[in-house]
């Protein structure tokens, strides 16, 4: 979450271009959107218990776990009056998301984009997709799915009231799926990486060069760490 | 005082929280959360600070439109009317069970 900060920062200073990262996390988390409330949404101390990370992340939208393992992340970091971007602010999520459906496509899977930020397998859910702005620079990341664990999910997360933990993992399972799930065997990784960044220059009209973070970003991220990890950013609302 | 949570599902699949607490008919603590998308981020903040102190009658329909429009707010998966809609379930239920005689 800090280096996809420093990104958007080292962006808007005009120190780097505009940046795609794709990368996983370790340990595992549970992120949630700028505007939730941390307690609502997760069970901290189960959390806490495993050793799953938790984290408010900059960008809207709701709470997700992270699994190790499990799933691909992506971040697109760009300038907000890039051409390519529509003048909407709704639809500029589907824009932004046609690199997973096109990376998806690549896979052999058919990918659809839902509304709001959402992108579906036969009509189950893989990815889901957030963003904010500031500063003229536009971020917007989110998850592919390559690999559910529902029980540690809803461990992690605040079930709803009206439904028992049972019923929500039968519920989940029917709305959400994960590429492995979908192509009936395990799907590596690094297939997915491939296919995603073939996607996301397809849709950009782009050819990527292959990166590091600058020491600027680096310096940045550094800094950003210790907001993400404090109490009074994540427990801000 | 009475404090009220209510959860509002916003046709199409996101949620907005409202706690709100009134007393002596106005609205002295209001927290709004949910999965939805604002530019920008302080919107949230900009507007519970402006709801606050308000008297529970208040036109919230044609102070959040008004104010997203003013502010050029910019929203995803949710609307002006939506937040609207939201504070007045909780306003309506927080108020019902505590009314004076």
């Amino acid at each position: 979450m800090a280096i996809d900060e420093a990104v958007m920062w080292a962006r808007s200073q005009r120190l780097v271009p505009n940046t795609v990262r794709l990368y996983t996390w370790r340990p595992s988390a549970v992120s949630i959107g700028y505007f939730q409330s941390l307690e609502e949404e997760v069970d901290v101390e189960a959390c806490r218990r495993r050793g799953v990370d938790v984290v408010r992340r900059i960008t809207g939208g709701g709470a997700v776990f992270h699994a190790q393992g499990g799933e691909l992340t992506y971040s697109l970091v760009l300038e907000e009056r890039d051409p390519r971007l529509p003048e909407s602010f709704t639809e500029s999520f589907r824009v932004l998301c046609r690199g997973i459906v096109l990376g998806l496509s690549r896979l052999g899977l058919e990918a659809v984009f839902q509304p709001v930020n959402d992108i579906t397998v036969n009509n189950r859910k893989v990815s889901g997709s957030a963003q904010t702005r500031k500063s003229g620079v536009v971020l917007q990341h989110g998850t592919v799915l390559v690999k559910t664990d529902p029980e540690t999910m809803f461990m992690v997360l605040k079930v709803p009231r009206e439904k028992t933990l049972s019923k929500a993992i039968t519920a989940a399972e029917e709305r959400v799926t994960s590429l492995s799930k979908e192509k009936g065997r395990p799907v590596d990784l690094a297939e997915v990486r491939q296919a995603l960044e073939e996607g996301f220059q397809e849709a950009l009209k782009v050819e990527f060069q292959l990166s590091e973070l600058t020491p600027a970003e680096r310096r940045k991220a550094e800094e950003l760490r210790k907001k993400y990890a404090s109490r009074e950013w994540n427990f801000s609302r | 005082m009475t404090r009220r949570t209510t959860a509002y599902k916003v046709p199409g699949g996101k949620l907005i929280r409202v706690q709100a607490s009134v007393e002596s008919g106005l609205i002295t603590e209001i927290k709004i959360t949910g999965d939805f998308f604002l530019l920008p981020s302080n919107a949230i903040v900009d507007l519970e600070r402006r709801l606050r102190g308000l008297p529970v009658e208040a036109d919230f329909r044609a102070l959040i439109a008004d104010y997203f429009w003013r502010e050029r707010i910019m929203a995803a998966g949710v609307t002006a009317e939506d937040f609207a809609a939201a504070l007045a379930r909780a306003l309506r239920e927080g108020c019902n069970l505590h009314k004076q005689p």
